[in-house]
């Protein structure tokens, strides 16, 4: 997961051999993918999130020919083409042309299409994108299942969390080609803790301010602090900080963080890391240009 | 496959909602992968129904080939018992050549829908992403395209060749030697068949390949074929030199074929030997791009 432009998508295309690295090399089950992408597709299935479905062909009539593109005789991509749509409950739409479909049908045909020779791995880019609650909750049953009866491992790039949190084990976080963050679900929501939501009604950075001065992580979030627990001292902290300082306290809700929130914390991070970097950056060239213009 | 409108779900629809079944079926290999996607890649061309159109009238200037060596022969048989095999070589290099002739300008309109229908389309569309995220390579699928082409336009241009070759050969009363010093023909005939096969896949594909609008490969393909003879032309006419005749790709084909087939009607001194530089060089040069163009462009973006 990541935030838009963060290089989820090329990565995925990295790995499926369609883009080539800038460094660094790659191999998915062990077909290295500047020499044997193409052995390595064959156990890989992809699923993108832009329109790249031909208008003038039928579903079916698309999906079997991927089908046969993926290694299956005429007759066997056929048979499992109708088995995919049927699993996918897409009735007689399947002889409609692609042009006629909806987003959520669109969106099953691109699913179809990835799943119709069976993939080990297969890569989702943004499945659930534009479809509504409904469709999206049918979305992600489907994956569930195609992963719990297959056993296949599934990749699902998205920046929509809850997504993540009602199907993934494992997450990558990545911002701007960079590896965040990185573990398993229920590990990162164990490691992350409780934080403690403060809400004041005037305006929270003098507070935030004063928190840190105390040593307790601050992140501020829209109209309110999100302050790390270290213990339970850290509520009566907050408290005597409030009433110290005269703010007139709104709330004060101590919760398990979310994915949300981990995700946000480790984006605001890693920029700040980068605005660090950046600064002194800028501080190295700048004494360089003075002592340039010194001499 | 095709079950255009059905409204009553149809047998396939039987286990509709049924659970995730895991392939129990092995995976083919690449080669037949690849040779599964060239027929269908094939069929899927010849059944549109603008190739059938231009199919139909192509075969119509077959017929008139065809019958042109025909009557040619059978006629001069029932004025002259005897006759000379030089007029039977005549009738079948000019039944030939006039094929080639009128034909070109079909083979650029095939060239100008077809080349853009595999190449530019699947890019304007995207599916070109789903093609090439299978077991196969970015050139294995530029293959598979370029040989649907070929293929397409070889039955239209070595059929031919081989239909009026043998109604020639079968028909003419002449003794069985003379059949034997006839059989230059067949492979001279099919020696342009290949000029005009490769010329106008090649550059269409060149000219397909630079372009995600299939508008604009439309009209390229007709411009890079019409415009230089134009061009030429009109250069030739404003400054008597004949070498601005030769950027023609199809006056090029003509030169070559008039060599092949001693046909003395040009009134130019353009040697065959340039003219078939100039159509394998052009040819070698589309197909470079072509694939220069379709092994590195990123798809999916």
């Amino acid at each position: 997961m990541g935030p838009n432009g963060a290089g989820k998508s090329t990565l995925i295309k990295v790995l499926l051999g369609l883009t080539p690295a800038t460094s660094g090399s790659s191999n998915i089950m062990g077909f290295d993918l500047r020499e044997e992408g193409h052995k390595a597709r064959r156990m890989i299935g992809f699923m993108p999130e832009f329109d790249c479905l031909p208008k003038s062909e039928t579903g079916i009539q698309f999906v079997t020919k991927m089908g046969r593109l993926s290694g299956l005789p005429k007759e066997v991509a056929y048979q499992r083409s109708h088995e995919v749509f049927n699993f996918l409950k897409m009735g007689d739409e399947r002889y409609r042309k692609i042009m006629q479909y909806s987003g959520g049908m669109k969106q099953k045909v691109k699913l179809a299409q990835a799943i119709v020779h069976d993939p080990k791995v297969l890569f989702l880019d943004e499945p659930t994108s534009g479809l509504d609650p409904y469709a999206r909750t049918e979305m992600l049953q489907t994956i569930k299942e195609i992963a719990t009866v297959a056993g296949n491992d599934i990749v699902l790039s998205t920046h929509i969390l809850g997504d993540v949190e009602d199907i993934c084990k494992h997450v990558m976080m990545i911002n701007r080609g960079r590896l965040v963050l990185n573990g398993p679900i229920t590990d990162l929501l164990a490691q992350s803790g409780y934080v403690v939501d403060v809400r004041i009604t005037e305006d929270p950075a003098p507070l935030q301010k004063l928190l840190e001065d105390k040593g307790l992580e601050v992140t501020p979030t829209e109209e309110k602090l999100q302050v790390r627990m270290e213990s339970t001292d850290t509520i009566d902290s907050i408290v005597e900080t409030v009433a110290g300082a005269g703010f007139s306290l709104r709330s004060l809700i101590p919760h398990q963080q979310s994915l949300d929130e981990i995700y946000i914390s480790n984006i605001k991070a890693q920029q700040e890391i980068e605005s660090q970097f950046s600064r002194m950056g800028n501080q190295v060239s700048a004494k360089k240009e003075k002592r340039r213009a010194s001499r | 496959m095709g079950k255009k409108g059905a409204s009553v779900m149809s047998p396939h629809v039987d286990g509709f909602g049924q659970r995730y079944r895991p392939l129990d079926h092995p995976l083919q290999s690449r080669r037949e992968i690849l040779r599964g996607f060239l027929t269908s890649s094939i069929w899927e061309t010849v059944k549109n129904p603008l190739i059938i159109l231009l199919l139909l009238f192509n075969s119509f200037f077959i017929l008139i080939a065809v019958m042109m060596t025909y009557f040619g022969i059978t006629e001069m048989t029932w004025v002259q018992p005897d006759v000379p095999v030089k007029y039977v070589e005549r009738i079948m290099t000019d039944s030939i050549s006039m094929y080639f002739i009128v034909g070109y300008w079909i083979f650029i309109l095939y060239g100008a829908y077809i080349g853009p229908k595999l190449l530019t389309q699947p890019m304007e569309d995207r599916s070109v992403t789903l093609y090439t995220c299978r077991p196969i390579t970015k050139l294995d699928y530029l293959m598979v395209r370029m040989g649907t082409f070929c293929t397409f336009l070889a039955f239209l241009t070595f059929l031919p060749v081989i239909i009026i070759f043998g109604v020639g050969i079968g028909l003419a009363d002449i003794p069985f030697s003379d059949k034997l010093s006839l059989m230059w023909i067949l492979p001279a005939g099919l020696g342009v068949a290949v000029l005009v096969m490769i010329t106008v896949a090649f550059v269409s594909m060149a000219v397909s390949s630079l372009t995600n609008k299939m508008a604009w490969a439309v009209g390229g393909v007709f411009m890079v074929f019409f415009m230089p003879t134009v061009v030429g032309g009109v250069l030739y006419g404003m400054t008597g030199n004949e070498h601005f005749l030769a950027m023609s790709l199809w006056f090029n084909v003509e030169v070559v074929m008039n060599h092949l087939f001693s046909i003395q009607i040009m009134t130019h001194d353009i040697h065959w030997s340039l003219s078939l530089g100039i159509l394998l060089g052009v040819s070698a040069f589309c197909l470079w791009i072509t694939a220069v163009k379709v092994t590195t462009t990123e798809v999916g973006t």
